[in-house]
């Protein structure tokens, strides 16, 4: 391509002056947000994070929970979930289930009175293995035999 | 952690090198060729690993390996390359504003890089749709090397039937291994940053201005298509990433001394493959890159077969891949509930007196300070594409304009409630055509020329030129 052919290629004044418009915008943002990112905690404030982070991530940690129940369980071993407004959030605890656990198939969910701590359900003979969530996070499994 | 990373970049390795003989024969490959080329290669693994998974075949590590090679290795052997293509259209520096500007600018484009990087270490992965649609499947679809959809059946509310082409990408790179959110970050930051590449490349090919395509790249770090955490681990990213190095593809192509036009016809047809609104984006593409060939067809009519070859071997590789990609989702994926699931056209009948609700709410969410202005600007520039006449600028923006009508028209349509159908999805799908937008506002700063100037063909080298060049109105193709 000639030299004669660039020169034709180059943008004019606008798009100079859009180009520096721009970039001085981008800096300016950049710069905002990465300050704000830093904070403690940082700020989430982008549309989509303020419209659905916290019906999504409703629970912090989704991942070390699960890793903590898929550890206590067996390979394919079937589970009922026991937890606060477990059949409320039904629809979170088989999507989360299904991800970080999908060797494990959800017999049931079941609501957990947290008033009642002390009395755990105690799971049928044969049956899948029941996962006890409680709200500050530690997780018991409990099978018929144990 | 150190193992699949290490997986990730042997392979992204692997890719780049497999891509390169389709996107940049012979010659020295740009950031933006080598991100082009690491998306071709990829999705080309993803078709070839569905078709053999689904054909009952292993999908070990090494068959990976050999499908991710395949089809670059075919056409550095097979195909006829060009003999010396031109080097990637970037001018010395110094053009379109001087040095400052580009220094300014390469500054912002490094600033919102960081920025975003920041950003995707600190937020953790929390979109709903990647755990309950995309996520999930990449996780479970490969058991011990065996492609395993049964899963999708007991899936719990949720889209069974959209594409697996990013969850099988996502496996390729990391060979067959389910990724964990972590490495489902390294992903999306890999995504991101190639995204950025390939519409930075795009830009300057397109307008010679390094300034303009670090500006344009900036403004895309920052966009909501990559700011918002709510698209990590989702789709959008990996659908604007391929219709970006599609049309990167087809400028790259019109200006190649030898045309080979099924290369970017496979970027193209990949798009169904990743999200079923890639189909109908698929297919706009499809028809704006026919537009260069319009006035070669004019000119030359005794030379129409030519003309004809090309678009066939543009369309063809395209239109086969968006077949397959339907055929999966109607006879091997489970049934989802469609949008248009029931009486849908009585519901949009019935719907009518909500049209200006509707609109009202897609214009608010348009309107929100997240896009810096983009889509008034667009709004804006559309009107001078137009009165310009600026072919492939204005046939680009007006692809973005009709998509966005798509997914505004899709809601008078939905079985779910249509200003909640609105609200959940249609400011997160929107962004992710964005970039084509950039791309369309950037050609803008040509000069206004014919029907297909504006994009990959050099100015001094219009189609009429063209014709005289090559038999068919066209460079020489393979």
């Amino acid at each position: 391509m000639s030299d004669a052919s660039r020169t034709l290629r180059a943008p004019g004044p606008l798009a100079t002056a859009a180009a520096w418009l721009v970039s001085a915008l981008v800096l300016c943002v950049s710069l905002a947000r990465t300050d704000c990112l830093l904070r403690h905690p940082p700020c989430l404030t982008a549309h989509g994070e303020r419209t659905w982070l916290r019906w999504a991530y409703r629970h912090p940690e989704p991942q070390q929970l699960f890793q903590r129940i898929g550890s206590q369980l067996r390979p394919g071993e079937p589970i009922v979930i026991v937890a606060v407004a477990a059949v409320e959030e039904t629809y979170w605890w088989r999507a989360m289930a299904s991800y970080f656990l999908p060797d494990h198939p959800i017999a049931a969910l079941s609501d957990l009175d947290r008033h009642n701590l002390d009395r755990p359900p105690r799971p049928p003979a044969g049956g899948p293995a029941w996962v006890i969530v409680t709200a500050a996070g530690p997780v018991r499994v409990l099978r018929a035999e144990t | 952690m150190i193992g699949p990373l290490f997986r990730i970049v042997l392979v992204s390795a692997v890719a780049i090198l497999a891509g390169l003989p389709l996107v940049a024969p012979r010659r020295r490959p740009a950031a933006g060729d080598l991100a082009a080329a690491w998306t071709l290669a990829l999705g080309n693994a993803a078709v070839l690993a569905l078709a053999a998974g689904l054909l009952g075949l292993t999908l070990s590590p090494v068959a990976l390996l050999l499908l991710l090679i395949a089809p670059g290795a075919a056409a550095a052997v097979l195909g006829r390359g060009p003999r010396r293509e031109p080097e990637n259209g970037d001018p010395p520096g110094g053009r379109g504003g001087g040095r400052p500007l580009i220094v300014a600018s390469s500054v912002a484009l490094g600033c919102a890089l960081a920025a975003l990087m920041v950003k995707i270490t600190r937020v953790p992965l929390w979109s709903w749709d990647h755990f309950a649609i995309w996520g999930v499947k990449a996780r479970s679809m490969l058991a011990d090397g065996h492609l395993r959809l049964d899963f999708l059946r007991s899936l719990y509310q949720t889209r069974t039937d959209h594409p697996l082409g990013v969850p099988m990408t996502w496996l390729v790179l990391t060979l067959g291994e389910a990724p964990s959110p972590a490495v489902f970050k390294v992903l999306h930051a890999l995504f991101a940053l190639a995204l950025v590449a390939v519409l930075r490349a795009a830009v300057r090919r397109a307008t010679s201005s390094p300034a303009l395509a670090n500006a344009a790249a900036a403004f895309l770090a920052v966009s909501p298509l990559l700011w918002d955490s709510e698209a990590m681990g989702l789709a959008e990213v990996p659908l604007a990433l391929w219709a970006t190095v599609s049309l990167l593809l087809l400028a790259a192509d019109l200006e190649a001394p030898r045309s080979r036009p099924w290369v970017p016809g496979l970027a193209l047809g990949y798009l169904p493959w990743i999200k079923q609104e890639g189909l109908v984006l698929g297919l706009l593409l499809l028809a704006a890159a026919l537009l260069p060939l319009l006035p070669t067809l004019q000119i030359a009519r005794a030379r129409l077969g030519g003309g004809f070859a090309a678009a066939a071997r543009l369309c063809g590789p395209a239109l086969a891949l968006m077949a397959g990609a339907l055929a999966i989702q109607k006879l091997v994926l489970p049934p989802g509930a469609s949008f248009f699931l029931g009486d849908w056209w009585r519901r949009g009948l019935d719907r009518l007196p909500l049209v200006v609700d509707i609109q009202r709410r897609c214009l608010s969410l348009l309107l929100q300070p997240d896009w810096l202005g983009f889509w008034i600007v667009l709004a804006a520039l559309t009107a001078v594409a137009a009165a310009r006449r600026q072919g492939m600028a204005l046939a680009l923006i007006a692809i973005v304009w009709i998509q966005v009508l798509v997914y505004d028209l899709t809601a008078l349509f939905t079985y779910l409630p249509p200003l909640a159908h609105l609200d959940a999805s249609f400011f997160r799908i929107c962004a992710a055509l964005v970039p084509l937008g950039l791309l369309g506002m950037a050609m803008l700063s040509r000069s206004p020329g014919n029907l297909a100037e504006g994009f990959g063909s050099p100015a001094g080298v219009s189609p009429a030129s063209r014709s005289r060049r090559g038999a068919a109105g066209r460079p020489s193709s393979d």
